[in-house]
């Protein structure tokens, strides 16, 4: 099967034709399937994650006539996963409430949400401050979420080097391990835990300078 | 969930609504299969042909001159110290094992050392006339004096023992070709009076500034010591060294000032 470019792909979708699901899957499949499973570590459910990605997808094209396809897919795909994660770890922690059983608990989180967990736990760095420790906020900051505050993020991760943005964007968009990521970036691990740590902080002193917080 | 970690997830929530060009830039790098090319192409080719030129300049100072620099620090008389350290060697080694029936010729740049002549079966109390078998001329003629009282076959041996030297000399000498430009007339002292020593049954005289002046010969190279000569001689000759020049009969003496170059008396 010919592999079409994105916008052709995008037009076959404002044809509604189904050939645009297969190139979909052909083109974009295993980068999608990556991401959910970075974030799930569960090979079913990642598949289906991909799945309501396509449909989602199927759903919102048109109106919607997105100019990078790859990129708008692992939004939908990213964001689904999340959610998905959420989900499960909700459940599983109020069965584990339910049965008082706090050890197994632990081990449902730090297994099935490794590595977004860890990613939570790295971001903590980037979270700006505003005053004193215990104090009320700064009434001059502005808080800010969602698209917004990714906005601020992209501004941001245009003042870093390539290499830094791409570490960060493999590490916590697509929530690569960080070998992973220092392969994708072509840099060594060593490099690449020191490229991320600084733009974590970056980011921080980034948004407290801009009166961010979140 | 605690506050950090409600503020943490909405950091990651504000990362995936990252603008789609820098999705899509990292997406396409993630796929480009030259990742070390992009990291060796960091610098621009002069910058790296520099820095590469750098460390082999570095690599060969620290290999070949840092060891010179040592030496001559250390040594004193450096590499020639070591060259005649290792001739020294190679003699003693090929002293013992030489053939007795080597042909001898006058010609031919051999060695006496002392060593090889105590070595050489001679009796203590012989040694140190074998020994003196080069001295001044002086002392050549105390030996000659006190050569009555030596037995014949203390001769013999020390003659055995100066013919073996030189096969071994003459073996050494084929083996390695001297360097040029070792050593020069500018390194040679001239004594104050014309001195002799007698070195296997010959006579040489050191030569004066005139003959200094006039020799010719191309640069040489000091080939083996011959160890102590004697401490009987006016001058205190610290070792006999021959040059490597296979057509002359010139011998250098070291002295305590400085390399005498002496040339055949008849």
């Amino acid at each position: 099967m010919q592999i079409l470019e994105d916008a052709a792909i995008v037009d076959l979708y404002f044809a509604r034709d189904e050939e645009a699901l297969k190139q979909t899957a052909s083109k974009f499949g295993a980068y999608l399937t990556k991401i959910a499973f970075n974030i799930l570590t569960s090979r079913p459910d990642s598949e289906e994650c991909v799945n309501d990605t396509y449909l989602k997808a199927w759903n919102v094209i048109p109106p919607q006539k997105p100019v990078y396809l790859g990129s708008f897919l692992s939004k939908i795909t990213r964001n689904l996963s999340i959610d998905r994660l959420r989900r499960q770890m909700a459940k599983k922690r109020t069965n584990a409430v339910q049965t008082q059983d706090k050890d197994s608990e632990e081990n449902i989180v730090s297994i099935e949400g490794r590595r977004y967990d860890l990613s939570l736990e790295e971001l903590s760095e980037s979270i700006p401050a505003s005053g004193h420790e215990g104090s009320l906020p700064d009434p001059s900051y502005e808080y800010v979420e969602g698209a917004e505050l990714g906005r601020l993020i992209s501004a941001y991760l245009r003042t870093v080097s390539k290499e830094a943005r791409l570490l960060f964007i493999y590490r916590y968009f697509d929530m690569e391990s960080l070998k992973d990521s220092a392969s994708y970036a072509g840099v060594t691990e060593a490099n690449a835990k020191t490229l991320l740590y600084r733009t974590r902080l970056g980011l921080k002193n980034y948004l407290e300078k801009e009166g961010y917080l979140v | 969930m605690s506050e950090h970690d409600a503020k943490s997830e909405k950091l990651l929530e504000g990362i995936g609504f990252l603008d789609d060009d820098l999705l899509s830039e990292a997406e396409a790098f993630r796929l480009q299969p030259e990742k070390t090319e992009a990291r060796k192409n960091r610098y621009p080719k002069p910058v790296r042909i520099a820095a590469i030129a750098a460390c082999a300049a570095v690599f060969l100072f620290s290999v070949i001159l840092l060891p010179r620099f040592f030496l001559r620090m250390g040594g004193g008389s450096s590499d020639q110290a070591a060259t005649l350290e290792m001739a020294a060697e190679t003699t003693g080694s090929a002293a013992a094992s030489a053939e007795a029936e080597a042909p001898v010729n006058g010609a031919d740049v051999g060695v006496l050392t002392e060593e090889a002549a105590t070595e050489e079966a001679v009796p203590e109390t012989a040694a140190e006339e074998a020994g003196t078998a080069v001295t001044t001329e002086e002392a050549a003629a105390d030996a000659a004096a006190k050569d009555a009282e030596v037995s014949a076959a203390s001769e013999e041996a020390a003659a055995g023992a100066a013919s073996n030297a030189l096969t071994a000399g003459a073996a050494s000498d084929a083996s390695s070709e001297p360097a040029e430009g070792e050593y020069d007339y500018a390194g040679f002292i001239l004594p104050e009076s014309v001195i002799a020593v007698t070195w296997n049954g010959r006579t040489y005289r050191s030569v004066t500034e005139d003959e200094m002046k006039d020799l010719q010969l191309p640069s040489f190279n000091l080939k083996a010591p011959a160890g102590q000569i004697s401490a009987s001689s006016s001058q205190e000759f610290v070792g006999l060294y021959l040059f490597a020049s296979y057509t002359s009969n010139l011998i250098a003496v070291q002295t305590t000032s400085g390399y005498v170059l002496f040339i055949p008396a008849d």
